[in-house]
């Protein structure tokens, strides 16, 4: 009688592990059902959060917004057995960016991590620093220049142009990590809260090229994504980060018809939820509220 | 006076301690006096008077007696637990280390929520998911309560008792020392250890387990200790939990026992039903709020919840260990955990699930006292005793 208990246990057991493959594998199928490179926008409030999925399971996090949110996107956007990201960027130190990723760290096995070495103040920085070498994570310390290649994805850092290491920046966000990714003939660019000076400045060195998707800087702030950024790069859709009714008022009306008055389609995680675009070698396509 | 029977005699004392510390709170009395007054009560009740007047003793010396440890404390815990707390420090490591082992081999917030039943660790948990859970009314299966000792202290018995007999409560014991002491020994967790023991201390001694008497006493040596307990949420809220389980869910087990509902929910319906009437009336007069969809979470939610904590339990064995085994095991808690998550969202997405709700102190406590005395009512009018480990023997012989 006691062993037919445990033998119940035990199946029990067993059905639930089925279920639980059998969810994985659907969800790693609806993943590999359609061969492209997934770009997420995370919904994760006021913030940045944004994950690169190639089409042969590499991982790169690009910000973590503020707080936890981001662990329960991630499982959505991830088969649920997937505890390991190849590549971690903290664009800058700001607490929307970087906050979250304090949370990631302690919850995913994370292969290497870029940032500028740009020292921030705040005790989310002190937990960042702690827990990176508490678990012994690979840190490199990166500026313009710095490429990057998971399979037929390739990555460029365009911003910044100066060694931030060991410096504490008097504006955090001109320290933040641009990046350039070209995927086939498909391009975008994650810009951080990169601000008008640091536009100019890329756009100066010719650093500045057509891009396909634009992760709008600085959660559409008016400090940032200027006209001729805009003309430069000559986006074909541009996403904002934003949480809804947020307390700094972004994204900025004049920065909303900036992009209309050039004819630049907006998605916005405040009002669409996350964002998912579909990227092929030659063409991409979006799904929203996922 | 055939109803007064010593161990009922012993509860009455009990309940007039816990009564007179109350009372001691709002007034001020010399405890030199009332010292001395308790002293004499009790060398009257033990010099051997006719009955009543030995009942009235004993009832008036815990009166004042209780009075006098108020008096005495102010209210204060007395008993210096630095020693279990510096235990605690050394165990706290291997408290992060089994958070940290769920958090890496579970997706959120399954990992958080694993801990949360585990360790009661809701620290790592997304505050609009505990926010969520409040809504429901489920905050407390992410609070190591008395609710997870005592499913704990059933589980590890109900394993044990056929192999080795009695000894299986020691065993038990055991096993929720290890986790007072795990989960940083804080003042909740040492009340429902407090509780558990007691149960487990007077199966042991073989006593006809007078469930409500064990309750008092238990009550009593808490407020022995830190007389203030009395005005605790937690406190006030695990004792009537616990009464309801005893008083109230036999009867409510008979009434569904003429469905056809399968034994094991129909208990978990008639436990849960009872610890949720007991406790709503104190829920709604400390947080002012009421969860309408509370029953039905409950129901939905809580028979999963011993599974998943078994399945945690043994996969964090492992993950210590042997981490390969222990990371694919824990996922079995995947579906159930899911579930938890889905229900709760689902339910706390109701216009109705909750409503904001003010009554008086006095109402409350009014309420409380109607509850309390027709079941007290309906327990001399037609008996039904609640036994956990009678129940667990019942179990055992309907499986078999």
């Amino acid at each position: 009688m006691r062993h037919n208990r445990a033998i119940q246990f035990v199946f029990a057991v067993a059905a639930l592990l089925l279920i639980t493959f059998g969810a994985s594998q659907f969800q790693a199928a609806e993943r590999d059902s359609d061969g492209s490179l997934r770009l997420w926008i995370l919904d994760i409030g006021q913030g940045d959060a944004i994950l690169i999925d190639t089409p042969e399971h590499q991982q790169i996090l690009v910000d973590g917004g503020r707080g936890a949110q981001v662990l329960a996107e991630l499982a959505k956007a991830l088969p649920l057995t997937d505890k390991e990201l190849d590549l971690v960027i903290s664009t800058h130190n700001d607490a929307d960016h970087s906050g979250g990723l304090n949370d990631v760290l302690q919850h995913y096995k994370v292969n290497k991590i870029w940032l500028t070495g740009a020292v921030g103040t705040t005790k989310t920085y002190q937990t960042f620093v702690g827990l990176i070498a508490e678990r012994q994570i690979p840190v490199e310390k990166v500026m313009a220049g710095a490429t990057m290649s998971f399979g037929s994805l390739q990555g460029i850092v365009i911003s910044p142009l100066e060694n931030y290491d060991g410096i504490t920046p008097e504006e955090s966000n001109a320290t933040s990590i641009v990046t350039f990714w070209q995927y086939g003939a498909e391009t975008f660019m994650l810009t951080g809260d990169a601000e008008l000076l640091q536009e100019q400045a890329m756009a100066e060195r010719g650093l500045l090229r057509h891009t396909d998707i634009l992760k709008v800087s600085h959660h559409g702030s008016q400090t940032a994504t200027g006209e001729p950024f805009l003309r430069l790069t000559s986006p074909k859709v541009a996403a904002i980060s934003s949480g809804a009714r947020n307390q700094y008022g972004h994204p900025h009306q004049s920065v909303i018809n900036r992009l209309r008055s050039l004819n630049i389609p907006i998605l916005r995680t405040d009002q669409d939820g996350t964002i998912r675009f579909s990227i092929w070698p030659d063409r991409f396509s979006y799904e929203t509220g996922l | 006076m055939a109803w007064l029977t010593p161990s009922r005699k012993f509860a009455l004392t009990c309940l007039t301690i816990i009564a007179g510390a109350t009372i001691s709170s709002y007034i001020e009395i010399d405890r030199l006096i009332i010292g001395w007054i308790s002293v004499l009560w009790l060398l009257v009740a033990l010099s051997g008077q006719s009955e009543p007047i030995e009942t009235i003793a004993w009832s008036l010396f815990g009166l004042t007696f209780g009075a006098f440890l108020w008096q005495m404390t102010a209210g204060e815990v007395w008993l210096n637990l630095a020693i279990v707390g510096k235990l605690a420090d050394s165990l706290s490591h291997l408290r992060d280390v089994i958070v940290d082992k769920i958090s890496f081999a579970l997706p959120e917030p399954h990992g958080s929520l694993m801990s949360g039943i585990l360790l009661g660790n809701r620290i790592r948990l997304d505050r609009d998911l505990i926010d969520i859970f409040r809504a429901v009314g489920l905050t407390h299966i992410i609070a190591v309560s008395g609710y997870n000792l005592t499913i704990l202290t059933a589980n590890v018995t109900s394993i044990f008792w056929p192999l080795i007999g009695r000894k299986a409560l020691w065993i038990s014991a055991g096993v929720i020392a290890f986790f007072v002491i795990i989960t940083g020994v804080p003042a909740s967790i040492l009340r429902a250890a407090a509780m558990a023991l007691t149960v487990i201390l007077a199966k042991y001694l073989g006593r006809p387990s007078r469930a409500v008497n064990v309750l008092i006493f238990a009550a009593a040596i808490l407020v022995m200790f830190e007389p203030k307990i009395v005005f605790d949420v937690g406190f006030q809220l695990s004792v009537a939990a616990t009464y309801g389980l005893i008083r109230l869910s036999p009867y409510i087990d008979r009434l569904l026992a003429r469905t056809k509902l399968p034994v094991i929910l129909r208990h978990v319906i008639s436990e849960t039903a009872a610890a949720i009437l007991l406790t709503t009336p104190l829920i709604v007069g400390h947080f002012e709020r009421l969860s309408v969809v509370s029953p039905l979470s409950n129901i939905l939610v809580l028979p999963l919840i011993p599974v998943a904590m078994a399945i945690g339990l043994i996969a964090v064995g492992f993950l210590l260990i042997i981490p390969v085994i222990g990371n694919v095991l824990i996922l079995a808690s995947w579906p159930l955990l899911t579930w938890v998550v889905f229900i709760s969202e689902k339910l706390a997405s109701w216009q109705f699930a909750s409503t904001d709700l003010t009554l008086p102190a006095v109402v409350i406590a009014g309420l409380m006292a109607v509850i309390v005395g027709s079941l007290e009512w309906l327990n001399v009018r037609r008996p039904l005793q609640y036994d956990l480990f009678d129940r667990l023997d019942a179990e055992e012989r309907d499986a078999s």
